[in-house]
């Protein structure tokens, strides 16, 4: 009889012990929530005390101490959360949250012998530590305070034993102070125990300019080749020069799953950049390893934007027997836009007659349409109406209207092309010259857009100079357009020659002044700064009222050799 | 009513001729430095040329920002229009009523005459952007002339009108940027180069050398050029100016260890803005002093950035100070350089204050007579870049066209074309 009473009690303590934690962490939960609903809705002095509540309660009072310095902060009390902080010292001095805050509250007010004897406090809590040395540089950096950094970071490497372990400090240090070799190896250092830092190296390195780019190159692509390294380097290659030397630092990292997810990202960010071929290539990297419908038309697709049919129709062929019919329209799609673009349009059709019927009506009309360009591309008009006729697709607004443009109806065009929700540049530049003109018809204008369809840009800019000579009422336009096109196919002089007759010919016409700053710049480009100079001047002078003024200021600025290249 | 009409008839002429006078007979351009004007760093310049080209000017103190005026001439319009300057072509009425206007308020006009020849010490090859005069003096279009070491010692500086320094450091420690950058390129290129200028010109090292170049430069204003100086040139050539019997250089730059009494041994008889200076002697301490009030590289001595407000001075009676002050508006934000500002305790008794900190133990801009000459020092770097970190990317003017700091500068560079000689407050 006894033992029953003894037994009950022994239950009740068992129970009591037991269920003490979760009271406790009951207590400490509905504390914090309290006190961030109440941070929530605007109220921190009220948050304040139910997050020291919490703290008093809970084994891990990083969410309280957090909170409680976002709320004092706010309040402006330094000293508040400084008493709080050190009373939780007593208990936790190891505590790496507490100590931060702590050292971040000093930093911030400007202590900074407080903030010294706080760092040094916990580096005496935890010996042979890196965090007091990496969090109190990390605070000092951002305070713009390099020197003391520096003195840190000199103290950590000689109580560590090396500076591996705040490498990521050191060189975030030794780029604010432009030492961009010591930087660069720190940045390799890091990678080795935080490569979530990569974004961190970028933008530190991304600041070098000149030839300390080159070095920090050497150093970034030196041996071992690790993927966080390369992925640095190509970082930086992206932000100085350009996608492809990107992918060259990044492609030769041996391939494993890590490096192919790294190689995917890098041909989706290149294909965002419109660095079609690098976008092309990163895939085609990936689809020696791991190789599907969807990345091969991916791939062909990229190809196919950055103006390589024969490598999107290569891409697009080896898919032709491949056995996952999901991308089977998709793939023939890409397949007659790239027989287009090579100027096969006969191959088109015949491909259209085979595999039409397996599409469905919109892809079907997409293809009608790809093959319809692609007799433009041959320059066989009536064979492009043909090809929509006989597809359905002749009353198609857009296509009918660039038909009508190319066979030199301009008052049909003109109409068709202002009813569009199209920004292309070559729409942009057709209602250009079709508002600027009253005619409705020119052969002359007509033949240049479609030597333009045909990418046969040098009998484009001739075709624009012949049509200014007919087309009295666009003329200036027009021969700007043939100036720009001849500067894109590096004819500077004929350029050059238009831009002088467009100037004497038509000195009240908008591209006058255009023609003028067009022209400086390419006097610049090739170092002829005093002609240059004469241009911007004539501008600046005879078109004071020019939107492009201030524009023409800024070059003649640069040609002067006043502001910094 | 012939006679009514006729009448008529010419008073429309009369008004007509009177609505068009100032457009087609103006006789002036006013330069307007308010903020009307649309590039005020360029109009320093389009004067500047002026003078060189042997046009008369003058300067409107306190006149709508301090304004500009010059003769009407297409070219001086062309130049304005090419950089962007506004004017107003104004006629000799509308010139009179303005100058009844200027002499009864506290206002003056100094007539400029010559363009000053104008002498920077900078490094051989060094970049312009790198010193805010050079870079205000380039986007201006105010020509000037490069010289170094071998120039001064060999006598040259009697050649120029107005000698401009920036952050040289004539103690010859190399700012003590030994500590944070000794193994930069650039600083081992710099410590390389003071080096062979010293053997060359027969010093034993750099602080010997500078001391010997802060003492030609002393010498020039003795005789009556004009200096103006910013940044670690203001306090570093008092201090070497002060030390020429006393070696105040720590053992990293001449291989000897500072005099122990330095403080005391230092001849501020000699200096020209500072007296009582008490010398930072830990080489490893980035400050050279307690001249400047901000140590922007002393951890916990490092104040912050305020800003700093112009005085002003009576145009008829101060014109120097006044010329040096003249700005469009009188608030300017501060900003550092490796001296930022120059502590109140440590300015001799009769420096010109010209721009100040409201409560602040520091002076940001001052002035002084010395011999037959003039200096003028601004504290900080870069007016448009506060905090300049080193490796920044260099300021482009064309950004910052009606700069208020660089007025400062552009302001010292023309007064020395005034005719007005300097009068006593």
């Amino acid at each position: 009889m006894a033992s029953a009473p003894r037994i009950g009690v022994f239950l009740l303590v068992v129970g009591v012990v037991a269920a003490s934690p979760v009271r406790a962490q009951g207590v400490e939960s509905a504390a914090l929530s309290r006190a961030l609903d109440l941070e929530g809705e605007g109220k921190c002095r009220d948050a304040i005390p139910f997050f020291r509540a919490a703290l008093g309660t809970t084994s891990d009072p990083a969410g309280a101490l957090y909170g409680l310095e976002r709320c004092v902060s706010e309040a402006g009390s330094p000293d508040t959360l400084l008493t709080i902080i050190d009373s939780v010292l007593v208990r936790r001095p190891r505590d790496p949250v507490a100590r931060t805050i702590q050292l971040r509250t000093l930093v911030n007010a400007h202590r900074d012998a407080a903030g010294r004897l706080a760092f040094e406090q916990w580096v005496t809590a935890v010996p042979g530590d890196a965090a007091p040395f990496r969090e109190y540089a990390r605070l000092l950096l951002d305070a713009g305070l390099t020197r003391t950094a520096d003195t840190v970071l000199t103290f950590a490497t000689q109580r560590l034993g090396s500076g591996r372990q705040v490498a990521a400090e050191l060189a975030e240090l030794k780029g604010a102070l432009g030492m961009w070799e010591a930087s660069a190896t720190n940045w390799r250092q890091a990678m080795t125990y935080a490569p979530y830092l990569e974004a961190s190296a970028v933008f530190v390195l991304g600041a070098a300019a000149g030839v300390a780019r080159d070095t920090i190159r050497g150093v970034l692509a030196a041996d071992p080749t690790d993927l966080p390294v390369r992925r640095i380097l190509a970082g930086l290659e992206m932000r100085w020069s350009s996608a492809r030397e990107a992918w060259n630092a990044l492609k030769v990292v041996a391939p494993d799953d890590s490096v192919l997810d790294a190689w995917l990202e890098f041909a989706a960010d290149a294909e965002e950049r419109e660095s079609w071929l690098v976008a092309r290539d990163a895939y085609a990297g990936v689809l020696r390893h791991r190789r599907t419908a969807a990345l091969l038309v991916r791939a062909a697709t990229a190809a196919l934007q950055g103006n390589e049919p024969a490598s999107a129709l290569a891409w697009s062929d080896s898919l032709a027997t491949w056995r996952d019919t999901s991308q089977a329209a998709t793939i023939t799609l890409v397949r007659l836009r790239a027989l287009g673009q090579l100027g096969r349009a006969a191959a088109a059709d015949s491909l259209l007659e085979q595999r039409g019927s397996t599409l469905d009506p919109v892809t079907r009309g997409d293809a009608v349409r790809a093959v319809a360009w692609a007799w433009v591309r041959t320059g066989d008009v009536p064979r492009a109406r043909a090809t929509l006729a006989r597809g359905g697709e002749e009353s198609d607004e857009r296509t009918t209207a660039w038909m009508a443009l190319f066979e030199g109806d301009l008052k049909t065009a003109r109409t068709g092309l202002r009813r569009l929700d199209e920004f292309s540049s070559e729409a942009v530049l057709a209602l250009s010259v079709l508002s600027r003109t009253r005619g409705e018809r020119s052969t002359g204008i007509g033949d240049a857009f479609l030597a333009l369809a045909r990418s046969d840009t040098v009998a484009a800019a001739a075709g624009f100079e012949m049509a200014a000579k007919d087309v009295a009422d666009a003329s200036p336009l027009l021969l700007a357009i043939s100036a720009r096109l001849f500067r894109a196919t590096r004819d500077s002089a004929r350029a050059e020659t238009i831009w002088d007759g467009l100037i004497a010919a038509h000195p009240a016409s908008p591209e006058a002044a255009e023609a003028d700053l067009e022209w400086a710049k390419v006097l610049r480009q090739h170092g002829n700064g005093s002609a240059a100079i004469a241009r911007l001047e004539h501008l600046i002078l005879t078109y004071p009222q020019s939107a492009l003024v201030p524009q023409a200021r800024r070059e003649l600025e640069l040609a002067k050799g006043t502001i910094p290249p | 009513m012939a006679g009514y009409n006729s009448v008529r008839r010419v008073l429309a002429a009369v008004i007509a001729c009177a609505a068009f006078a100032p457009v087609v007979g103006a006789q002036h351009l006013l330069v307007p430095m308010d903020d009307r004007q649309t590039n005020h760093l360029k109009a320093y310049g389009l004067i500047f040329n002026a003078l060189r080209d042997g046009h008369k000017s003058e300067w409107f103190l306190n006149y709508r920002g301090g304004s500009f005026l010059l003769p009407d001439i297409a070219e001086m319009r062309r130049r304005a229009a090419l950089d962007g300057i506004s004017f107003e072509a104004l006629d000799n009425g509308r010139v009179t009523a303005l100058r009844a206007e200027i002499a009864a308020n506290n206002m003056d006009a100094v007539a400029l005459e010559r363009a000053p020849k104008i002498a920077i010490y900078t490094p051989p090859k060094a970049p312009p952007w790198d010193d805010a005069v050079t870079l205000a003096l380039q986007y201006a279009g105010i020509e000037y002339t490069a010289i170094w070491d071998d120039e001064v010692i060999a006598g040259d500086l009697t050649k120029y009108d107005w000698l401009h320094l920036h952050h040289e450091d004539f103690t010859g420690q190399l700012n003590k940027l030994y500590l944070g950058f000794r193994d930069a390129p650039w600083f081992i290129e710099q410590r390389d180069r003071g080096l062979d200028a010293a053997r060359r010109l027969g010093y034993a090292n750099i602080p010997a050398l500078k001391k010997a170049v802060a003492e030609k430069m002393r010498q020039y204003i003795e005789q009556g050029g004009f200096l103006f100086a910013m940044c670690g040139a203001t306090e570093t050539l008092g201090l070497a100016i002060a030390a020429h019997q006393t070696d105040i250089a720590g053992s990293f730059a001449d291989g000897t260890p500072l005099d122990d009494n330095a403080d005391q041994r230092l001849d501020w008889n000699r200096a020209f803005a500072f007296q009582n200076v008490h010398l930072e002697q830990n080489a490893f301490v980035n400050s050279m002093s307690d001249i400047d009030g901000h140590q922007v590289n002393v951890a916990g001595r490092r104040q912050p950035l305020g800003q700093f407000s112009l005085f002003s001075f009576s145009a008829k009676f101060d014109p120097v100070a006044s010329m040096l002050v003249q700005n469009h508006r009188q608030v300017i934000p501060d900003f550092y350089g490796v001296t930022t500002s120059f502590t109140r305790q440590t300015l001799k008794p009769g420096v010109v204050v010209l721009a100040s900190e409201e409560g602040a133990p520091w002076v940001k801009y001052i002035h002084g007579d010395y011999g037959k000459g003039s200096w003028t020092f601004l504290g900080g770097h870069d007016p448009e870049d506060p905090q300049h970190n080193i490796g920044a990317a260099p300021t482009d003017l064309s950004l910052h066209p009606g700069s208020l700091g660089y007025r400062l500068i552009l302001n010292n560079v023309l007064f020395p074309a005034a005719k007005k000689k300097p009068l006593k407050t």
